[in-house]
């Protein structure tokens, strides 16, 4: 095990990792020089897990997700994303809540093997934007990739986008 | 695959006491969170989104062999009392009750493994058994979750992995959790320190009925904190490794109270049959905290009156929902607490 950074004797079993603007250290210590340090190490059997944001307050510039227009504001408040997307559109913010929460931002678990490959949201794109990518996709031989392309497109064709379109709309208000 | 009403009087397998270490590990639950890569999250799907995904899962389901003798409930269609059942039964989570729209589960008879569709994920998969066999359980649930994502495309990526509505999800996606009695613990008063510890070890607890809910009876639910960073089995393991010497401390606890203390824990046990078998009124929370003592007292060879597994019957039928489905009428407060109390009248009259 690890040696406290503190004291460099004991076996460090208190990790305190923190989040300054973006910024992340970690900090080993033993209980000990926890203590000393004011760190209370107790829990309270009742609290629910709460994810503790690592920037409060407003963000100075409200990104919005490009798949879902989930803005960065409305995630701070509630802890949720939108859809798949939202990891890219907020990847500094979502790392800083992962190394907090799990104590790292790579998945070393299950690889998914499933055959279709990861998309982005498309719920609210254009089939034309769609179209577009679908002939990325043939030209780049990503077959699997297209051949989901081509359902979703059929699939939003089939129903008319454009009622489609005004449903999302009218669930936001 | 088949839609039908509730039936009372089954008991889920993870009541039937049957598992290792059950003396002390009433349940294992493992779950694994998914989402569809082409919708959006439930929390931000439209009302049309929600249902083409139940659709969309439901049908992927229905070309799975294993999942050809389960049953299906929609939770927009199914009457609130027989939604509250399935909480109870452990097979939907609270959570469902409370969102919109199309949602529900998928379960076999003997609740053992649920899919639930649009809760906070599109996918649930759970698997749920009596005692400490996290690791079977894994390998039966991960075949579900390969069959399933070989017919819908989950969103995952190859850094983060399976993604999720809320970031404390990702990666694997997974959480194991044990329900354990560790009512030694609580006498010696040394459970806070044994949970501590165990928070250490990457296990955080929970009280019997989930995240928002207070301790009763002596009912802990331990899990995995951290989901992403380490390998499935790993995490098994991690937490396999902190129930072992949770178990083990409360096997000490309890041997310390029979030597100690034996005279004191007959008095605390029958005091408890006694309110079982006379009270007039009985709130959940007081049944559990009685029905723990009755649990340690039949586990120490103090009580013999009924077994752990008829107990746990009992438990799941005084429930509110059980309680008045059986009785065929919804009720306030007030009347259930009576009605429980004289069904356990009943019951322990047998």
């Amino acid at each position: 095990m690890k040696k406290c950074d503190q004291c460099g004797m004991q076996p460090a079993n208190i990790h305190v990792t923190h989040i300054v603007n973006g910024e992340t250290t970690m900090l080993h210590m033993c209980e000990e020089c926890a203590q000393k340090k004011g760190i209370n190490i107790s829990i309270n059997v009742d609290a629910p897990l709460q994810i503790d944001h690592p920037a409060e307050g407003p963000p100075a510039v409200d990104t919005q997700c490009p798949a879902c227009k989930l803005k960065l504001s409305e995630f701070r408040s509630k802890g949720r994303l939108g859809c798949a997307s939202c990891y890219a559109a907020f990847e500094q913010e979502i790392d800083a809540v992962l190394v907090q929460v799990h104590g790292a931002r790579e998945h070393k678990g299950k690889q998914y093997k499933g055959r279709h490959k990861v998309l982005p949201c498309d719920a609210e794109m254009d089939i034309s934007e769609l179209r577009k990518k679908l002939d990325a996709a043939i030209r780049n031989e990503e077959f699997e990739v297209a051949a989901d392309l081509r359902d979703t497109i059929s699939r939003m064709a089939g129903r008319g986008n454009a009622a489609r379109k005004s449903e999302i709309l009218s669930t936001k208000s | 695959m088949s839609v039908s009403a509730i039936k009372i009087g089954e008991v889920p397998a993870w009541l039937d006491a049957k598992g290792p270490d059950g003396d002390i590990v009433v349940s294992t639950r493992l779950r694994l969170a998914r989402n569809l890569s082409n919708h959006r999250f439930p929390v931000a799907a439209s009302q049309q989104e929600r249902k083409d995904v139940f659709e969309e899962v439901l049908d992927a389901l229905k070309r799975i062999e294993r999942f050809h003798n389960f049953t299906s409930y929609n939770f927009r269609r199914l009457p609130r009392l027989d939604q509250q059942m399935l909480v109870e039964e452990r097979v939907a989570s609270p959570d469902l009750l409370d969102v919109e729209g199309e949602r529900g589960v998928v379960s076999d008879s003997a609740r053992r493994i649920n899919v639930m569709i649009n809760e906070e994920d599109h996918l649930r998969m759970q698997c749920i058994d009596s005692g400490c066999g996290p690791e079977s359980m894994f390998d039966m649930l991960d075949a579900i979750d390969t069959s399933i994502g070989d017919k819908l495309p989950f969103a995952y990526d190859v850094k983060r992995g399976f993604l999720t509505s809320c970031p404390t999800n990702a990666g694997t996606g997974m959480r194991v959790s044990y329900l354990v009695h560790l009512p030694g613990l609580v006498l010696t008063k040394t459970v806070d320190q044994v949970l501590q510890a165990a928070a250490q070890m990457g296990v955080c607890t929970r009280g019997f009925f989930g995240e928002h809910a207070g301790i009763v009876g002596a009912f802990f639910q331990l899990s995995n904190q951290a989901a992403l960073g380490t390998g499935e089995k790993e995490f098994i393991k991690q937490t396999r490794s902190a129930i072992r010497t949770i178990v083990g401390c409360e096997r000490e606890s309890r041997e310390k109270i029979m030597h100690n203390a034996k005279a004191e824990l007959e008095d605390k046990v029958w005091r408890a049959y006694g309110i079982i078998a006379y009270a007039t009124t009985l709130s959940v929370g007081e049944f559990l905290n009685l029905s723990s003592a009755l649990r340690l007292g039949i586990e120490s060879g103090i009580f013999n009156k009924v077994t752990v597994r008829r107990l746990n019957r009992i438990m799941l039928l005084v429930l509110p929902a059980h309680l008045q489905a059986f009785l065929g009428r919804t009720m306030n407060d007030d009347d259930i607490n009576r009605e429980r109390a004289g069904m356990v009248r009943t019951l322990f009259k047998e």
